[in-house]
């Protein structure tokens, strides 16, 4: 097992997870601090608030059995480290052996109430049966008509509501997601097979809005190709299933518009990591349409973002991804417990063919790169076990590593 | 579309690297049933420190049985890339009936966990094989820690 006790340490830490603020820019801090008196005063301190890992996936092939359980086992150990208690919320389609995220991210009840074309064959693609109402969330077919696009609206306000969003941010949803600048109905940027997991998504993004939780890191893995602006999964018969329109592809564009709509729940953000290839180059532009940078545009969204990982080059598969995603989240709690250089070295850092990076906001607010120097200490290999200490064993039969899956209540 | 202009498209936007291997011949057909092999060879090699699978070679063969009994052998192989998934193709001729059985080996270095192993709906596992009926789509095989 790998030396621990070399690392720097802060003297003392909050069982809850809370940030001590290391990093953060004089601009970025003013902003946090502002939204953070507000916050205190209608739903406690950051540190009474549960802090969540939102880890979503378009990718539901192996992901369960590999990156989410070593995510979580990382949870456990900054737990057991007393670097803070984070929980996290999964979000998928249903993984191959069929568990569904819609429990975690909607609720048991909700999603029970909820049937989609995953466990349907009545339903054709983006379908999703509420009660008696079969409702419509993105086109099946490549040419929808006018009138289908825009009886979307209508479809999508049934669902926000079932998921408890009010009627103000249902429609705040639907009038950044449905409509295009001069207001004539659109699909979502997201394709039809990515809409249970936008749905998801937004149903979290409420519910850390209304002071339930602080999101205060988010994962989003899948395949990516070099500068196009979407994630995506696979198909039934495990081919990429990327088209745009009616395609399982989840896009920046819907998620940046999201953030104006949950400014609370963005703003509590302090870490992304993109678990996905070429995520250097996500197709992103700013308000003159002159090409960004994906940490510009992390900031943009996510305004107190202190932390971000991406790959240029090819990631890997799941299994050793894990690695990644495991050593990013247990370095984050390290950070956020007063370990300064805990950003700078790494056990995992490449593959063949992809180079893991990793960025920090820093005193200017300017979000730059980090120098990670090799460091067998700093993460566990066990023979590609991990801390999970397993190998293709799924999270939801592993009772240790349920308790870091944040539930409804 | 030109061969150079897809093969230029793919490369412009590569994600996760697949070698898909093999294929039926449509005039192979009607087929009553047959065998599909897909071999791979790995080696573990080292990078920044943490032993990695790379693929040193894969052979997709076929063992096919016409509907007059006739057997047709085809096979294809490659030779090491940097791919992390295999897929070898099962669409074929089929009769409604015809049993096909697949076999995924694996040869070289002993990996640190089993290969994920995806097949097409209704594959039922028989000793070490899976059969399939009339089977459409591929076997997917993904490399464990490759990268």
């Amino acid at each position: 097992m790998p030396d621990h006790s070399t690392r720097s340490r802060a003297s003392s830490t909050s069982s809850s997870g809370s940030s001590t603020g290391t990093g953060a820019g004089t601009a970025t801090a003013s902003n946090a601090d502002t939204a953070e008196h507000i916050r205190t005063l209608n739903e406690g301190t950051e540190a009474e608030r549960e802090q969540v890992v939102i880890y979503l996936t378009q990718n539901s092939v192996t992901h369960h059995k590999d990156e989410i359980p070593e995510t979580l086992a990382a949870l456990q150990r900054a737990d057991n480290k007393g670097l803070g208690k984070k929980s996290m919320i999964p979000i998928s389609d249903p993984f191959k052996g069929g568990h569904k995220t819609g429990q975690y991210a909607f609720g048991e009840e909700k999603a029970a109430g909820m049937k989609w074309w995953h466990e349907d064959n009545t339903l054709k693609d983006g379908q999703v049966k509420i009660g008696e109402q079969t409702l419509t969330l993105g086109p099946s077919e490549d040419s929808p008509t006018d009138a289908q696009v825009a009886a979307l609206q209508a479809d999508w306000r049934v669902a926000l509501l079932h998921v408890g969003l009010s009627d103000e941010k249902a429609q705040a949803v639907i009038d950044v997601l449905l409509k295009d600048a001069q207001g004539n109905a659109k699909t979502t940027a997201s394709g039809t097979g990515a809409s249970n997991e936008l749905l998801q998504l937004i149903s979290v993004l409420n519910r850390a809005e209304n002071g339930e939780f602080d999101i205060s890191a988010l994962v989003l893995s899948g395949h990516h190709y070099d500068d196009t602006p979407y994630l995506f999964g696979e198909s039934g018969n495990h081919e990429y299933d990327d088209d745009e329109l009616t395609g399982d592809t989840l896009n920046f564009n819907d998620i940046e518009a999201l953030g104006g709509v949950f400014p609370k729940a963005c703003a509590e953000v302090k870490s992304v990591m993109f678990s996905a290839c070429n995520t250097h180059a996500i197709d992103q532009q700013d308000a003159q349409g002159n090409d960004i940078s994906t940490q510009d545009w992390v900031q943009g969204v996510f305004p107190n973002v202190e932390n971000m990982s991406n790959w240029e080059g090819i990631a890997p598969g799941s299994d050793f991804g894990a690695f990644f995603s495991g050593e990013y989240m247990l370095d984050v709690a390290r950070k956020e417990s007063g370990d300064k250089g805990a950003m700078d070295d790494a056990y995992f850092r490449k593959t063949r063919i992809g180079d893991n990076m990793r960025w920090e906001t820093g005193t200017d607010g300017k979000m730059t790169q980090t120098p990670v120097g090799k460091n067998t200490g700093s993460y566990t290999y066990n023979d590609y076990k991990g801390y999970r200490d397993s190998n293709h064993e799924a999270f939801y039969n592993r009772e240790d590593l349920m308790k870091y899956v944040l539930k409804k209540k | 579309m030109s061969w150079l202009f897809l093969a230029a498209m793919a490369l412009a936007k590569p994600t996760g690297l697949v070698e898909t291997l093999g294929s039926i011949p449509q005039d192979a057909g009607p087929l009553a049933g047959g065998t599909a092999t897909l071999s791979i060879d790995v080696q573990m090699v080292p990078v920044d420190g943490i032993p990695m699978t790379q693929l040193k070679a894969a052979k997709a063969a076929y063992v096919l049985v016409t509907d007059k009994g006739v057997q047709v052998l085809r096979e294809e192989s490659t030779a090491s890339t940097k791919a992390c998934r295999v897929r070898m193709l099962l669409d074929g001729p089929w009769l409604s009936d015809a049993e096909v059985t697949v076999r995924v080996k694996l040869t070289g270095a002993q990996l640190p966990m089993s290969p994920t192993v995806l097949l097409p709906e209704g594959a039922r596992k028989v000793d070490d094989a899976w059969v399939l009926t009339a089977p459409k789509g591929a076997v997917v095989v993904d490399l464990p820690a490759c990268g």
